[in-house]
């Protein structure tokens, strides 16, 4: 019963730029990017007020100054997200696609950015215990507090959000270009066509996930003030403008570095 | 997005949804002159005990709506970049025999919970009073048969991997399954008895009794094909009759990694690419099962820590291998030729031309029964070429992939990380192998096809596009100006792409060959004889190409040719 959906970009001039670029030009993942860019333009412009993204994001700070209380657990539980002394990371990770998946269960306007959003804050909460803390398997929730613990000093945070807007934005690249790279490319010089359908791919998630790290700039400065007016009780409103311009700033980031 | 209302079998409209803004208002019949739902159970073979009670029939009343819904609203299609119309919202008033059960909010929000997992959509329902089914509630009772009484259920399709999970219960597990069949359409339900003859022929302790269920759309096509809501259906038919015949197993079986819902091409995001055994949505459907039940059957997938071709195996392993070619695993089945069953390009049937090779079943399920070979004929743009190379992609993503990053890497695996899991770090390792086992066997396949197809490509007959075509490297020149796919047939030099037929291609590359050796010259009657060419001069062989005088050049002896690279 493994049946699955695919579907082609646009026969539009904007997504026409884009099969062009990826036929003439491979290799070159800044044009790539830029192309796609503008052919999305006015979704990705959406995206910064979509409630799934912006709450995605919210519940990543909430999770991370919770890491700094005393009453872990009860903060959690504040946020549904129910955790015991002897829950793993990875239940505990899973446990948060839940939250997100029934919170917007009724938000089918996203279509899929709303998992797109979700995957990137599994990411971030993943990538954060496996570089602070012990093999992921192996795990507790402590374990994984005390990692999160250390992303909550302003410089650190900028590092998660790091983390969570360069996996958005690689896997939203991809989620078009994975379209046609199979059909548009050819192969690079050296390669066969089916290594460097694999390395356009990869390249591009690369240079999506390095141009993300403005965000660190941006975000622990964000992080620190927020914090300190708002006593730790950030909220989804203030995260929701912080998206807002988050997105904003890494399109022209990406735009920058493709002119 | 839409949102999509239907009134079921003369359901009444809800007070609560009457202001709300509907895109879609539909019914749907399973009564009557204008029915279009088709809803009939039957004993296919053998009778057995039992009788499905109204809370029972209501469930499959309940997905039988579901599924017709599910198949009359449009999801987008490929043409949806955004996929701002793939999850709808989707309001069904259904008339059941108990009312006011179904209206607990525990029971909805069960259902409601494992219908948004598997199909990405949002479900609602509003239950009113209906009456019971008459005259179909009853599995005919057989006393002769008491001795041989079924002691589980399974789901069986018509596929290659139920047929094995129903041959390792019976003769491995010493079980005795009632196979419980959805019958879509008559084709399917053809194929269903072939294998069940092949079955009862080869295993002679059991009868394998089936009992099938009619259910599917009448007097229209369906609008949406992606039936995301099927397999909700089929686990609630074999709950239904499990919980009639008092059994607890149900078998929903497919291969491990088909249900892991790991997207091999980036576009399949959540329910795009197909839920229909995740492990959570067995997990969630067990749970609605145990709000709906007192003493709840339990929806098990025995193959889900195999890959595909290790569950072709229990085939070899039974000596039943033929088998393999009277079962039917491809999407598009519907409308093919008898002879070949298979299109050759949608992803299952990929998947399982990699596992038939892998498990050394080739001769039970022979390339002539595809469509098309993807590993010698020419993928068309679209579907089938990323299908097919995202499908190598994917394993040779996973195995680049360091052990301890594939969740990182595919944050998807963690709903396979369910919630009382004891030891989630073993399920984690678990998940882990089966990728990597599965990564390694589409590689050894992949390089296998290559070697078998060598002369070929050494040939230049191979087709460029197909998959190991593009799987080989072309050949290039040291200064990057000069490239040539594998068998020298094609060639790109300064820009510009020349195509050579078979002897043209030849001396392209005994050219080529002695470019690479610094003698680049070479005489025109040793170029002739080593091609087996009757004619005396070159120039006749490539009459009126382009290359002639651009590309093959004059060389500075006599009677001599070289490249101009």
């Amino acid at each position: 019963m493994g049946h699955h959906r695919l579907g082609r970009l646009p026969k539009t001039q904007r997504w026409r730029e884009v099969v062009d670029v990826l036929s003439a030009s491979p290799g070159d993942v800044q044009a790539i990017s830029r192309a796609v860019l503008r052919a999305a333009e006015e979704r990705l412009r959406a995206l910064a007020h979509d409630e799934s993204l912006t709450y995605s994001f919210w519940l990543l700070t909430r999770i991370t100054w919770a890491a700094r209380q005393d009453d872990f657990a009860g903060v959690l539980s504040e946020l549904g997200l129910d955790v015991a002394e002897d829950t793993s990371s990875l239940v505990f990770i899973s446990s948060v696609a839940d939250r997100l998946r029934g919170r917007f269960a009724k938000h089918t306007q996203s279509g899929p950015f709303t998992e797109l959003a979700s995957i990137a804050l599994r990411r971030a909460l993943s990538e954060t215990i496996g570089q602070r803390g012990p093999s992921l398997f192996d795990s507790s929730v402590e374990d994984l507090r005390l990692a999160l613990r250390t992303y909550s000093t302003p410089v650190q945070f900028g590092a998660i959000a790091h983390l969570f807007f360069g996996d958005f934005l690689a896997r939203t690249l991809t989620y078009f270009l994975d379209r046609e790279v199979a059909n548009a490319v050819g192969a690079l010089p050296s390669k066969s066509a089916l290594e460097t359908n694999r390395e356009v791919l990869a390249g591009i998630d690369l240079y999506a996930r390095q141009s993300a790290r403005i965000a660190r700039d941006f975000a622990g400065g964000w992080y620190a003030k927020h914090n300190w007016e708002s006593k730790g009780e950030i909220s989804q409103d203030e995260a929701s403008r912080f998206v807002g311009y988050a997105l904003k700033k890494l399109r022209m980031e990406l735009q920058r570095e493709s002119d | 997005m839409a949102r999509a209302l239907f009134l079921c079998d003369g359901a009444s409209k809800p007070w609560e949804w009457r202001d709300r803004a509907w895109e879609v208002e539909g019914v749907i019949r399973h009564h009557g002159p204008k029915a279009d739902l088709n809803l009939r159970v039957e004993n296919l073979s053998h009778r057995v005990l039992g009788t499905i009670d109204a809370r029972a029939w209501d469930l499959v009343r309940i997905a039988a709506y579901v599924y017709g819904a599910d198949q009359s609203v449009r999801r987008g299609g490929p043409k949806d970049v955004y996929g701002a119309a793939w999850r709808r919202t989707m309001a069904l008033s259904i008339p059941v025999v108990d009312p006011d059960f179904w209206s607990q909010e525990e029971i909805r929000q069960a259902l409601q919970d494992t219908l948004d997992f598997v199909s990405d959509d949002d479900w609602e329902f509003h239950f009113s009073p209906g009456a019971p089914e008459p005259g179909q509630l009853v599995l005919n009772v057989d006393k002769a048969e008491l001795l041989s009484r079924p002691d589980s259920v399974i789901l069986f399709s018509g596929g290659a991997d139920s047929l094995c999970a129903t041959i390792e219960k019976a003769v491995d597990e010493h079980s005795r399954p009632l196979l419980v069949s959805h019958r879509p359409t008559p084709p399917v339900d053809s194929r269903q008895k072939t294998l069940l003859a092949g079955l009862r022929e080869h295993f002679a302790m059991w009868a394998f009794p089936q009992l099938g269920f009619w259910i599917h759309r009448r007097g229209s096509d369906a609008v949406e094909t992606s039936q995301r809501s099927r397999s909700f259906l089929f686990a609630s038919l074999g709950s239904a009759v499990a919980s009639a015949l008092n059994l607890r197993d149900v078998i929903l079986a497919d291969n491990g990694v088909v249900s892991l819902n790991i997207p091999f091409n980036a576009q399949l995001v959540g329910a795009l690419a197909t839920r229909s055994t995740h492990p959570k949505f067995l997990w969630l459907f067990n749970k609605a099962m145990q709000a709906i039940f007192d003493d709840p059957p339990q929806l098990l997938n025995p193959l889900s820590n195999r890959t595909r071709a290790e569950a072709l195996h229990i085939l070899r392993a039974h000596g039943v291998e033929a088998l393999l070619q009277e079962s039917v695993s491809c999407a598009h089945a519907r409308g093919r030729p008898a002879v070949q069953p298979h299109c050759g390009v949608c992803s299952q049937c990929i998947d399982r031309r990699f596992a038939s090779l892998a498990a050394g079943l080739e001769e039970h399920d022979l390339a002539e029964c595809y469509g098309l070979d993807i590993f010698s004929g020419s993928l068309p743009e679209g579907d089938p070429r990323t299908l097919a190379i995202s499908y190598v992609g994917l394993a040779r993503r996973i195995l680049k992939t360091p052990e301890d990053d594939l969740f990182d890497e595919f944050p998807q695996l963690y709903d396979c990380i369910l919630p009382d899991d004891p030891t989630p770090d073993r399920t984690a390792e678990a998940l882990v192998a089966l990728l990597q086992r599965h990564a390694r066997t589409v590689l050894r396949v992949l390089q296998d096809q290559a070697i078998k197809l060598a002369p070929e490509i050494a040939a230049g007959d191979l087709a460029p596009t197909s998959l190991v075509g593009l799987s080989v490297s072309p050949v290039e020149s040291p200064n990057g100006d000069f490239r040539a796919a594998p068998g020298f047939r094609s060639v790109w030099w300064q820009g510009q792409q020349y195509t050579f037929g078979s002897k043209q291609a030849q001396v392209v590359e005994i050219l080529y060959q002695a470019y690479l050796s610094a003698t680049p010259e070479v005489g025109q009657d040793y170029i002739l004889e080593a091609v087996e060419s009757s004619g005396r001069r070159l120039r006749d062989l490539f009459k009126d190409h382009p290359a002639w005088k651009s590309l093959i050049v004059s060389g500075k002896g006599k009677g001599t040719f070289r490249l101009n690279i």
